[in-house]
């Protein structure tokens, strides 16, 4: 696994104090991504093998307090799943909490969750074209993630994104889609549009009207939670 | 109070009182003091010196010229007792400059000629001081120093103001009960005590004639603000403060005696607890109402154009013996005192332990999160108070802890630690085993070391330091034999003397309950880094000792792979146990043989590995290093890496850093952030304020996993190089008060009164990718 970035942070990427992985290489390209560079390896970004990621993590365990731990981000980790688990097992075997954040498009989604406590994946949209037009991915493979994570009963923390014009309009079609499945171990957080990536981008910005207002973020709560849906701020 | 000032009226008031300071250019009143000395040095030649000293300051007492701003609603000033010498925020401040001695006549080019003090004027003076038995005393401690000291291998100065009173007696029950205590008993020390205490009612009186004064030509509502002003005056005469305004008024008329006492030079005096000695006088004053009050305490401590009273420290906060928090309703008056008048001094402090309230942290958010706005340097009491215990400190008073200066802790009102007394430059000394004694600078011959071999660096360094500290410690105990002639009764009534019987001076009867001097140990990262990346040099290049050696006297000229080895060799900063460790030995070896020395009263040396500024004027007379550092770039700050050093973000620095060994560091220490603000995301300064502790206090501070005694000083910028850099090029744009606050170690400076190469030097170290978060 090719790393682009790592360092520490608190309660934003899961549970306490974590150390964050950032796992070069994506298979999304969206539009309002905030770490573009991370969306190809390239030479400057550092290789680890999962045994390095063990060492290292076993290094830091006085920063994993609150219920820290490591967090895989990306970029998109799960592109590398075979190391993922390795450094996922290892983690766990060496009593390290984990956590992943993934884009939910892994085939192997459930074979990796097996060594992750705590399961944090973006749910973008659910109408597969717009979907497809503002990330260049088709969503199946993420619903059929997402109804087998319910199933399972496992923990899980959907994070959905918030861009007025790509997914604003929408709060009905996503607690509809949403609440089709046995949510009791589902959180759900609503992330507000922001261009702290902007600058990073080589090629044009392509997002116009991206910010929500405080109006539309309350729409999606009012739909969640009249459909049941168990929302969360951090 | 309320019928006297409308709302809003005080803090006007303030802020026109301070615009009045910083138009003020000349500093005269510290000469007019020596003068005043001198002219009465005859008068009172045949009486003991302590008494002597005490009758001189009743002179100056006389004799200094007073005034009263119609903005004023207390009488004092600090400004006549200090001369603009203190390098740092003085904008001709060069990292060449450095003169290797602390000259105690230089002040005398401080003062510039002009109709009221011509040359001849000032000459006099200054032949007259020339010849005082403490100028000749520390000439001859120089003199013969002055081998290790022209290019630091180690500096000692004499050690002038840097303690905290402890006013809370005479506060409480008057300077008339200390002057009774001291009539009490017999001696020449109490004799003197009396005598400069009394200089309280001179100042009193003559404050009382300018008033009657002014009340015959002011206008109505000034009348009632005086009138309330010489009530309170007369109440404080002799007796203690009946309420806040009578408690701010004594204490900043104790301050100026104080101070006046050590003209020119008393920088780094610390206010203490200042929550906790004024709470009890609040009354039934609101926050708001007692905020501004403190106002005008505020404004008092910056003395003219650049506030050049720099190093006073402010601290509120902290815990009990038992745990308990000692913040209270002043607590936070006193944060919104500072942050609506914003500053540039003096300093202030919070004091955190594990059971401080969330709301604390939120209320500072506002103080981190606003650009060019004063930040709080922090300190750790649950860490502090173990290693104060640990060093001797009786538990009752530990909470008592206070900071001279930038960090060192001290117990108010009953420590003289001397602190700043002696300075060492640990890769000087490497310097010294490699190059035979030689200057890898100037070529000079500074002094003898034994032969080495590369492969037993270690053994050879620490011999050597040791023979460097032998000489570092006559010279500085020196230094405050020679200081001890310039007695100081009126502080000593507020440092134990009453108790103790002695000046606080004194070098051969202990004046105060606690003593010692301290040793600032300059390079431990960059040491640290040397060390391994000479142990991987001799791993690669076994005969290589003349290769390295000829690379450090060329400053890597023609060695330019060899520095790029030298670079890759693991640096601190990165938690990598090899170096870390390292510097952790180093740490606990250098400590152990300063505790192991005796100061002028027998009393242990406090390591303290702090560099203020330091890093840079003695970096400058350091070669090339075996890390790769080159010839005169500066040194790692404090216990910092080396700027550039730590690349993998603030939880790895973090990580390095907690292996040291803090239970060490009794004489204090010194550690800085620069943080990006682009990670807070709260929308409030309330939400900043907690993420400020999640993410940096609490891991730091108070992370449960931290076995051992936990870091205890922290201070932060929280602003980038780019927005510096705006401020430089625009000031009228982002700083359009003249004033944008930042932290220089211990301190805060306005940004823009500093010399180019401290500005520098600021935005270098502000070093963001060693603090990014993910």
């Amino acid at each position: 696994m090719k790393i682009f970035q790592k360092g520490f942070n608190f309660s934003q990427d899961g549970p306490g104090n974590r150390l964050v992985y950032h796992v070069a290489g994506c298979n999304m390209h969206c539009l309002w991504c905030a770490n573009p560079e991370g969306l190809r390896p390239n030479e400057k970004h550092q290789d680890y093998t999962p045994e390095q990621i063990v060492a290292e993590a076993l290094s830091c365990r006085m920063m994993f307090f609150d219920g820290g731990g490591v967090t895989f981000t990306g970029g998109e980790a799960t592109l590398y799943a075979d190391d993922l688990i390795a450094a996922l097992k290892g983690l766990k075997d060496a009593g390290i909490h984990t956590a992943i954040e993934t884009n939910g498009t892994s085939e192997r989604l459930m074979e990796i969750l097996t060594y992750t406590d705590y399961l944090m994946m973006d749910f973008k949209h659910f109408d597969d074209a717009v979907l497809k037009q503002y990330t260049g991915i088709d969503g199946s493979i993420i619903r059929k993630n997402y109804e087998a994570i319910c199933k399972s009963g496992r923990q899980c923390h959907i994070r959905i994104p918030l861009i007025q014009e790509f997914n604003g309009t929408s709060p009905e079609g996503f607690a509809e889609y949403l609440s089709g499945q046995d949510t009791s171990n589902v959180v759900f957080e609503f992330l507000r549009y922001h261009e702290y990536g902007k600058e990073k981008w080589q090629e044009e910005y392509k997002i116009t009207n991206g910010f929500v207002t405080n109006e539309t973020v309350q729409a999606f709560q009012d739909a969640f939670k009249a459909h049941g849906l168990n929302y969360i701020t951090t | 109070m309320n019928k006297i000032y409308a709302q809003g009226t005080l803090t006007e008031m303030a802020k026109a009182l301070y615009q009045e300071e910083r138009k003020i250019k000349r500093l005269d009143g510290w000469f007019l003091a020596k003068e005043t000395e001198m002219l009465n040095d005859e008068k009172y030649q045949n009486c003991p010196d302590e008494v002597k000293k005490a009758h001189l300051l009743c002179e100056v007492l006389k004799a200094i010229p007073l005034s009263l701003s119609d903005n004023a609603i207390f009488v004092g000033a600090q400004r006549d007792a200090f001369a603009k010498s203190y390098a740092l925020i003085n904008p001709s401040f060069t990292v060449e400059g450095f003169s290797g001695y602390c000259d105690p006549m230089a002040i005398y080019n401080d003062i510039e000629p002009n109709d009221e003090f011509p040359e001849s004027r000032i000459d006099k003076v200054r032949a007259f001081t020339s010849k005082t038995k403490m100028v000749e005393m520390l000439n001859k401690t120089y003199g013969k120093a002055e081998t290790y000291t022209k290019e630091v291998i180690f500096f000692v100065e004499q050690v002038t103001g840097h303690v905290i009173p402890d006013f809370r007696f005479a506060l409480k029950h008057g300077v008339d009960a200390l002057i009774e205590e001291a009539n009490s008993k017999d001696g020449e020390f109490y004799e003197a005590v009396a005598i400069a205490l009394g200089g309280v009612k001179i100042l009193i009186d003559r404050y009382l004639d300018l008033i009657a004064e002014q009340k015959k030509t002011c206008t109505e509502t000034r009348l009632a603000q005086l009138n309330y002003l010489e009530t309170s005056l007369k109440n404080i005469y002799g007796g203690g403060a009946n309420n806040l305004y009578e408690a701010i008024q004594l204490y900043l008329l104790l301050w100026e005696i104080m101070c006046m006492e050590q003209a020119p030079n008393p920088y780094a005096f610390s206010v203490g607890n200042a929550d906790r000695i004024f709470e009890p006088y609040r009354g039934d004053l609101t926050r708001e109402e007692a905020a501004e009050l403190f106002k005008h305490f505020l404004v008092f401590y910056n003395v003219g154009d650049r506030s050049w009273a720099i190093s006073q420290n402010v601290l509120i906060g902290g815990r009990d013996v038992d745990g308990s928090d000692l913040t209270s309703t002043m607590t936070y008056a006193i944060m919104d005192a500072y942050y609506d008048m914003n500053l540039p001094q003096p300093i202030l402090s919070v004091k955190l332990h594990k059971n401080t309230p969330a709301k604390l942290y939120e209320e500072m958010g506002r103080f981190f999160f606003s650009a060019g706005v004063l930040t709080p340097s922090l300190f750790n009491d649950d860490a502090l108070f173990a290693v104060l215990k640990a060093n001797g400190v009786d538990e009752a008073d530990i909470p008592d802890y206070s900071v001279a200066g930038c960090q060192e802790p001290l117990i108010m009102g009953q420590d003289n630690a001397n602190t700043t007394n002696s300075w060492l430059n640990l890769p000087k000394v490497l310097e010294m085993v490699l190059t035979g004694g030689y200057s890898a600078i100037t070529n000079d011959k500074l002094m003898d070391t034994d032969g080495y071999e590369l492969s037993d660096i270690r053994t050879a360094f620490y011999n050597t330091l040791e023979k460097v500290v032998d000489e570092m410690v006559e010279a500085a105990n020196g230094a405050s034999t020679a200081l001890a002639e310039l007695k100081v009764p009126f502080l000593s009534a507020f440092m134990g003397g009453l108790k103790y019987g002695a000046d606080m001076r004194d070098t051969k009867k202990q004046g105060t309950k606690y003593n010692g001097s301290g040793c600032l140990v300059h390079g431990l990262t960059v040491l640290a880094d040397s060390f391994i990346a000479i142990d991987k040099f001799v791993e690669k290049y076994p005969d290589g000792k003349d290769m390295l050696v000829a690379a450090i006297k060329n400053n890597f000229e023609g060695f330019e792979d060899l520095r790029d080895f030298l670079l890759s060799c693991p640096k601190f900063g990165n938690n990598i146990a090899e170096v870390d460790d390292e510097a952790r030995e180093i740490a606990i070896r250098v400590s152990n043989l300063l505790r192991s020395k005796k100061n002028y009263l027998g009393n242990p040396f406090r390591p303290d590995f702090a560099s203020p500024s330091t890093h840079l004027t003695y970096g400058y007379w350091v070669g090339a290093t075996p890390d790769g550092r080159k010839s005169r770039d500066m040194l790692g700050y404090g216990v910092d890496p080396l700027y550039g050093e730590a690349a993998n973000g603030l939880g790895f620095r973090m990580l390095s850093n907690m292996k040291l060994p803090f239970e060490q560091f009794n004489g204090g220490y010194a550690s800085h952030l620069g943080i990006d603000p682009k990670y807070f995301k709260g929308a409030t300064y309330d939400e900043k304020g907690i993420e400020f502790f999640q993410n940096i206090v609490r891991p730091l501070f108070f992370n449960e996993m931290k076995e051992g005694v936990s870091p205890f000083y922290l201070y932060v910028n929280v602003t980038t190089p780019e927005t510096l850099r705006k401020v430089l090029a625009n000031p009228a744009k982002y700083a359009p008060s003249g004033v944008y606050i930042m932290r220089i170690h211990g301190t805060f400076v306005n940004f823009l009164d500093l010399s180019p190469e401290i500005q520098a030097d600021i935005i270098t170290r502000l070093d963001l990718q060693s603090t990014t978060l993910c």
